[in-house]
């Protein structure tokens, strides 16, 4: 027997008929649960977590500090200005975008949403890839080099005639390691069948999950255009 | 002027003494909770995804309800929340709040919801198939079609035309009939 959708839709409002009677949810039990006994969680939620913010400040005020005593000293200067400049914007940033996310309003019509929701994903995922890429060439030697002069005094350009060169190599091999790694992760993601963080990890680098958000905000504009997408 | 209207509407929405939803909107997220899960049962095949799903979607209601406009229908605007975190849930965008508010706590009782959803029926396992070989944007159109919106209302929920909608759903209509065929 060929069922059509007018006929599914008899089925549907029956079973919501038995929905009304089956399901209880009160307003007194609401309000008890997310303004008394839950209180805490439901702020922390809301609030969402400065987490950058808090790992951020004690560099930013380290940086700060060192910036202020060699700014004479180009070789410590500029990995400092590096370094304080990274962890700035990149804190701006996650803040920024932590506070769209909690600002969205879920009211507004599907599309719009969406939409908003996955051009915020684009910007996280293109945050976290050059955070993660920059990152690994900064805070190797540029880090070392601030962290020793600061905190013990020491020279690391002074401390073996190879050192120079060590430092420049490294260096070098960080700006080279940046479309590596995205080389590299193209392909392990799709040939490692390993865990899901991981596969999530190469994606983000390799820059598939901004793809695969640009795809649906494709289909989004299809969908709203009128055209069909499947 | 509008938006001065806008913000006196939404401001209505809440108690000025408190930031807690009025008496009144709690009575309509009471009178309208079966839309949760209904939304959840067309984006969740599993029942413990069904649980998160709803807990999700109650937390963002509540969350949302300081900026209700009174101006749009209240089922619509829960609609629009229930499939628009439906949807980042499918899309795995959506943070996880698990346990954060047990759900049992509110009353919401997920298994006597899913027995009046029984798949031993066959007919509901056809509505089954048909959902789940739909995209996440379809589904919101089927569901609403099921639930008796038109397509005014539908395209009010989703932000496109009367129009696209009424092809859409005649798209999954024929979909539906040439599986049936195939059959």
């Amino acid at each position: 027997m060929e069922m059509t959708l007018d006929q599914l839709k008899t089925e549907w409002a029956a079973r919501d008929r038995l929905l009304q009677d089956s399901i209880r949810l009160h307003g007194r039990l609401l309000r008890e649960s997310f303004v008394d006994k839950h209180r805490t969680r439901m702020e922390r939620l809301a609030a969402g977590g400065n987490f950058e913010l808090l790992f951020a400040l004690p560099f930013l005020a380290f940086f700060g500090w060192f910036i202020a005593r060699h700014i004479a000293q180009p070789e410590f200067l500029l990995p400092a200005v590096a370094l304080q400049a990274w962890t700035l914007v990149f804190a701006v940033l996650g803040i920024q975008q932590r506070q769209k996310l909690q600002n969205l309003d879920y009211g507004q019509p599907v599309i719009e949403l969406q939409r908003s929701v996955e051009r915020l994903k684009i910007a996280r995922l293109a945050t976290f890839k050059w955070a993660f890429l920059t990152g690994q060439l900064l805070w190797w030697v540029p880090f070392v080099l601030v962290l020793f002069k600061g905190l013990f005094g020491v020279n690391l350009y002074t401390v073996s005639t190879f050192m120079p060169r060590f430092i420049a190599c490294n260096i070098l091999f960080g700006v080279a390691a940046i479309p590596c790694a995205i080389w590299a992760s193209r392909r392990i993601g799709d040939r490692c069948g390993g865990s899901e963080r991981f596969r999530k990890f190469t994606d983000g680098i390799a820059g598939r999950d901004i793809a695969a958000a640009r795809e649906f905000l494709d289909r989004l504009a299809r969908l709203e255009r009128g055209e069909t997408s499947d | 002027m509008q938006a001065a209207n806008s913000t006196a509407n939404q401001m209505q929405a809440t108690d000025p003494t408190e930031s807690e939803p009025s008496a009144d909107l709690l009575a309509q997220l009471e009178a309208h909770k079966r839309i949760l899960y209904k939304v959840a049962y067309t984006y969740c095949r599993d029942r413990d995804d069904r649980q998160d799903l709803v807990q999700e979607m109650l937390i963002q209601v509540w969350r949302s309800l300081p900026r209700f406009d009174r101006r749009v229908k209240f089922s619509t605007w829960m609609y629009r929340i229930a499939v628009n975190v439906a949807i980042s849930h499918y899309r795995n965008e959506s943070r996880r709040i698990r346990n954060t508010v047990p759900i049992d706590e509110l009353g919401f009782d997920i298994a006597a919801a899913d027995r009046c959803f029984d798949e031993d029926d066959a007919n509901l396992r056809v509505l089954r198939n048909l959902i789940d070989g739909l995209d996440e944007m379809n589904r919101a159109l089927i569901l609403l079609f099921l639930e008796g919106f038109n397509a005014e209302d539908i395209a009010d929920v989703v932000g496109i035309s009367a129009t696209n909608v009424s092809t859409r759903i005649n798209r999954i209509k024929s979909k539906l009939h040439a599986e049936f065929k195939a059959a």
